[in-house]
């Protein structure tokens, strides 16, 4: 019977876990613009804390979904933006540095991409221009809009 | 004004007198003259760059001055180190050119052909394989994209690019090209007044053409097969598609047109066919759709809301499981003098015009959207039943949303106009 019960214990405990689960490019859709999900890029995805994930062609994608939500970050587990140098690799948001440059487009218009670190934003600003954003900056730039 | 006019006629003559006197530099791959860029060098303003029989191995091709490259039986081999010919002068032409092996970057688009600040170029018949981006024009205008073929590798592989992109463009005609297997086949953002002729666009992974915050652009003539949409115009507005074919769309995300915020538009004498969604219709007014013909999809039209004033007139909506998914209001959108396979009316007064008007809604429909598992109902007695009853006194479904004057025989569309 002991076996039974830490199996079941283990069971409701796995399948109330919050899971990112891993966006499946060229088969998901925005959700927020609809469109497919193929750029490696510039994808993200928010997961609740209740466990439900929302996947986004864009970043911009996702500040708009979280606007028009209009709920305090908190509802949020995890917020999750593509890293622009490690193509399909998703990096937490908030410690995220991101870049709005004419020079490298993204796929709703916004022009805006994330890295990992400061030191890689400044890299690619001497590169291509643009501006340095923290996500609290842009959110505030983005929502002026 | 006159001034301005002067130049550009001088202009005119001194291209066409250049062009006469213009000398012909030969490339091949044992002569003294045996690289593109070598030749490019040599070269003066329109002269004709003929390059022979082999194979090139060179990327970075910059052509900086008016110049005519003319291939004969040519291969450029970028070797998947970067792009490959990158035309910055106004008056370049680029023919009969197989190139193969464009490298893949993360942050660069690396492109087999791109176009940067230019004029009046012409890219004709050229052949493009393994490629991230195939032609790629940027800020140019009044060029010619003409009978390319483009063939990507794009599986289930995402990393792959578009097959011809247009970004800050305007007066581009894009006519009879072939794209397969790549992001999507044809790509605008914010570019207008282009036009797209005879092209085909088949099994990509995203969409056959798609247009993003782009105006004025006109559809005629093209098939889109297979794609994870056929067409998708989003932010867009005043375009005009006619006489497309759009089939074979098939997934539970695929639609032959996918419109998200368009305004001004016509959609005309189209042919929709095995498509699960037709025409995914959100946040788009005063859209015209007149004379298509929708044949056996899944939905053919997906009004899913904030939908203002459009007009649904003289099409044919043949064996669609369903023809119309609708959302909210009425919002002054008109479904008049349509054709509907499934109208069961009858003409009294033989006028060709039904006499009791169609309500193009099933109740079904509304449950399948809610919990789309239900779909395997779709055949059974009870739906037909609830169906009939929501037919004979609508409760559900919106009271006004009727075809007044479904037509009692299939519409001949006049293809002439």
């Amino acid at each position: 019977m002991k076996p039974f019960a830490y199996f079941l214990l283990l069971v409701l405990f796995v399948s109330c876990t919050v899971k990112v689960q891993p966006i499946d490019y060229g088969t998901d859709d925005c959700d927020f613009c609809k469109m497919g999900i193929v750029d490696t890029k510039h994808a993200a995805q928010l997961v609740t804390t209740k466990g439900k994930n929302y996947k986004f062609d864009a970043i911009e994608c996702m500040l708009h979904y979280i606007e028009q939500q209009n709920q305090p970050l908190t509802v949020y587990q995890h917020l999750l933006v593509a890293d622009l140098l490690n193509p399909g690799v998703l990096i937490p948001a908030e410690q995220a540095h991101f870049i709005i440059s004419k020079n490298i487009p993204s796929p709703m218009g916004a022009f805006l991409s994330a890295t990992k670190t400061k030191e890689q934003t400044a890299k690619l600003i001497e590169e291509y221009t643009g501006e340095h954003y923290t996500f609290a900056a842009l959110r505030q730039q983005l929502s002026h809009h | 004004m006159k001034n301005t006019l002067k130049i550009i006629c001088s202009i005119i003559l001194l291209v066409h007198g250049w062009g006469t006197s213009a000398k012909t530099i030969t490339v091949h791959p044992k002569g003294t003259v045996n690289t593109i860029k070598k030749a490019i060098a040599l070269a003066e303003d329109y002269d004709l760059i003929l390059v022979e029989a082999g194979t090139y191995k060179e990327t970075d091709i910059h052509i900086t001055k008016p110049l005519t490259l003319l291939s004969k039986n040519a291969i450029v081999d970028g070797e998947n180190k970067g792009e490959i010919f990158v035309i910055q002068a106004d008056y370049v032409t680029i023919k009969d050119f197989t190139i193969i092996n464009v490298g893949t970057s993360y942050i660069k688009d690396y492109a087999a052909i791109r176009v940067r600040e230019s004029k009046h170029f012409i890219i004709e018949n050229n052949t493009i394989k393994d490629l991230f981006f195939g032609i790629y024009l940027e800020k140019s205008k009044e060029g010619k994209v003409l009978s390319n073929k483009i063939y990507g590798k794009a599986k289930s592989e995402f990393n792959s690019g578009n097959g011809i992109q247009l970004w800050y463009c305007n007066n581009i005609e894009i006519k009879n090209n072939y794209v397969e297997r790549v992001r999507d086949g044809i790509y605008l953002e914010f570019s207008n007044f282009c036009t797209i002729h005879n092209n085909i666009s088949k099994n990509n992974v995203r969409y056959g053409l798609h247009f993003m915050f782009s105006n004025h652009d006109v559809v005629t003539n093209c098939s889109y097969t297979n794609n994870g949409a056929g067409v998708a115009i989003m932010f867009s507005k005043s375009m005009k598609m006619s006489h497309n074919v759009f089939s074979d769309n098939w997934g539970s995300a695929a639609y032959g047109v996918l419109l998200k915020e368009v305004n001004d538009t016509e959609i005309s004498y189209n042919v929709f066919k095995n498509n699960t969604t037709a025409i995914n219709i959100e946040g788009s007014n005063r859209i015209q759709y007149t004379h298509n013909d929708f044949i056996s999809n899944g939905w053919a039209l997906n009004s899913r809301g904030a939908n203002y004033q459009n007009l649904v007139n003289h099409n044919n909506f043949l064996n669609n499981s369903f023809d119309l998914l609708y959302q909210g209001q009425l919002n002054q959108n008109n479904f008049d003098s349509n054709y509907w396979s499934n109208y069961t009316g009858y003409d009294l007064d033989k006028d060709g015009i039904g006499d009791v008007p169609y309500r193009p809604i099933k109740l079904f429909s509304y449950i399948v959207n809610k919990t789309p598992e239900s779909i395997i109902f779709l055949r059974s007695l009870f739906v037909d039943i609830i169906d009939f009853s929501e037919k004979v006194s609508p409760v559900f479904t919106p009271d006004n949303l009727v075809d007044n004057q479904p037509f009692i025989k299939q519409i001949q569309h006049d293809n002439n106009n």
